[in-house]
């Protein structure tokens, strides 16, 4: 496992390189998907369920169709294991260059939309998110999590004391919302992830 | 002495199960009351408390489902999305609207997923019984509340683990009724949960150091306490094993709801 200094040294180089990339124009891969177009059978925005994110704003999860997505669920009070989620992410977004990065989106749902108002999510939010970034932290009603949790394959149960006990897991989505990769590797990153990950994102300039 | 300490535990709590026959559904009110899961609640606790609640009598059958379906038909097995139901979602039925010889009206519905399994029970203004209510209404043996710690009860329950599967299922309801009134709950199908993607069971201690530890929040509350109880842990393994667009041919469903 990468320790966290190594960590932050690598992340520091590879943010330096991104920043010399030329911002060029946007590449061919993005496809625009006209609306109106049904989502597949597959695809997780086939649930309707409203997200209200860090600045108060209510969002159909659907919503979030048109590019590749990462998604894990979470909650801000989370000792262990969720600060670890969040490192990942941020790992995951700074081994990818600007451009690459411009064609993803990030974002964490709270298994716990008692406590997670959006003034939570949005402290965690800055804590955590890289710079120039612009992380979705969200809360839903609780049946909604459930079914979230569900077709993510995360498995969670609420303990008495206010905790959760939950399964770690990153799924990535592609522009239609369909689960096209998932890991469990925390903090450094998961070479076939990456690559599923990669290839659906424009082509880095050279 | 063991079946003495159960019994008194018992009997602090409230044992009435009244049959409500109301709204044309035909459950039966089970609670409030504190038992010992065989899943605790959290690290050193036993005893899980639960507010009333009201559970269907049976499991819910083919002709009820088909009504259902008829009713919402976007739970039709031509029109669910994938991500809702697996494909063998209902294909025992003859047709998307007709169940044909291989479902018979009386017989419990199976190879339906949770998502649909939920929404019927939301349909009628119901949920589905979480795993507590489960497991609490399925420990109650004939003529006792808790039948868990007797010998020939658990027998009783094993050798429909070790019945092959290949025979058609029973209608519902020809089994004696528990304690409760209940039917059904043993021997005849597996049933989904409310809850089935919380039981994760992690006791090995293998796991308790090292990169593992991490993948879990609070994992130490996930052992399982009473590890002879093998028919329910074996029913926790099965449930902890499904994803919400499964179905199976031996998986069907109950309503419950808050009392009122």
């Amino acid at each position: 496992m990468i320790k966290q200094n190594t960590c932050g040294i690598w992340v520091t180089a590879v943010a330096a390189v991104a920043a010399s990339t030329s911002c060029g124009a946007d590449t061919h891969q993005h496809e625009v998907i006209a609306p109106g177009t049904p989502v597949p059978g597959e695809s997780i925005y086939q649930l309707e369920l409203s997200l209200t994110d860090q600045n108060g704003q209510s969002t159909m999860l659907s919503a979030l169709r048109g590019k590749p997505t990462l998604i894990t669920l979470f909650y801000t009070s989370c000792q262990g294991v969720c600060p670890l989620l969040a490192v990942t992410l941020r790992n995951i977004e700074e081994s990818l260059s600007a451009q690459e990065r411009q064609g993803l989106k990030t974002v964490m749902v709270s298994f716990d939309p008692q406590r997670d108002t959006p003034q939570a999510l949005g402290e965690f939010a800055k804590l955590h998110q890289p710079e120039g970034s612009n992380w979705l932290l969200a809360r839903t009603a609780e049946d909604n999590v459930r079914e979230l949790a569900a077709v993510l394959g995360i498995r969670y149960r609420p303990l008495p004391d206010g905790v959760f006990s939950h399964s770690a897991v990153i799924a990535l989505l592609d522009a239609d919302g369909v689960v096209r990769a998932r890991t469990e590797m925390l903090q450094e990153l998961d070479p076939q992830f990456m690559q599923t990950l990669r290839a659906m994102l424009p082509e880095p300039a050279s | 002495m063991r079946l003495t300490v159960c019994l008194l535990l018992l009997a602090g709590t409230s044992l009435a199960a009244t049959s409500t026959g109301g709204a044309g559904t035909d459950s039966v009110t089970l609670g409030p009351a504190k038992f010992e899961s065989v899943l605790p609640p959290a690290p050193g606790k036993r005893a899980v408390a639960l507010a009333s609640f009201r559970l269907d009598r049976r499991p819910v059958t083919n002709a009820e489902f088909l009504a259902f379906v008829r009713e919402h038909p976007r739970w039709r097995r031509d029109r669910i999305p994938r991500l809702f139901a697996d494909a063998q979602y209902l294909s025992h039925w003859q047709g998307a609207d007709r169940l044909g010889e291989s479902a018979l009206p009386a017989q419990p519905v199976t190879r339906v997923s949770w998502f649909a399994a939920k929404a019927y029970c939301e349909s009628r203004g119901a949920r589905l019984a979480t795993w507590y209510e489960w497991e609490y209404a399925a420990a109650a043996g004939p003529a006792v509340a808790d039948a868990r710690r007797d010998p020939a009860w658990r027998q009783t329950i094993l050798n429909w683990y070790a019945r092959p599967s290949s025979k058609p299922l029973a209608a519902v309801g020809q089994e004696s009724a528990n304690y409760y009134g209940l039917q059904d709950l043993h021997g005849l199908v597996w049933e989904w949960v409310l809850d089935f993607n919380a039981l994760l069971i992690s006791n090995d201690s293998r796991e308790q150091g090292g990169a593992n530890r991490l993948k879990f929040c609070g994992e130490g509350a996930l052992s399982t306490a009473d590890r002879d109880n093998y028919a329910v842990l074996m029913r926790i393994a099965y449930l902890s094993a499904l994803e919400a667009n499964y179905t199976t041919g031996n998986l069907g469903f109950r309503c419950a709801l808050e009392a009122s």
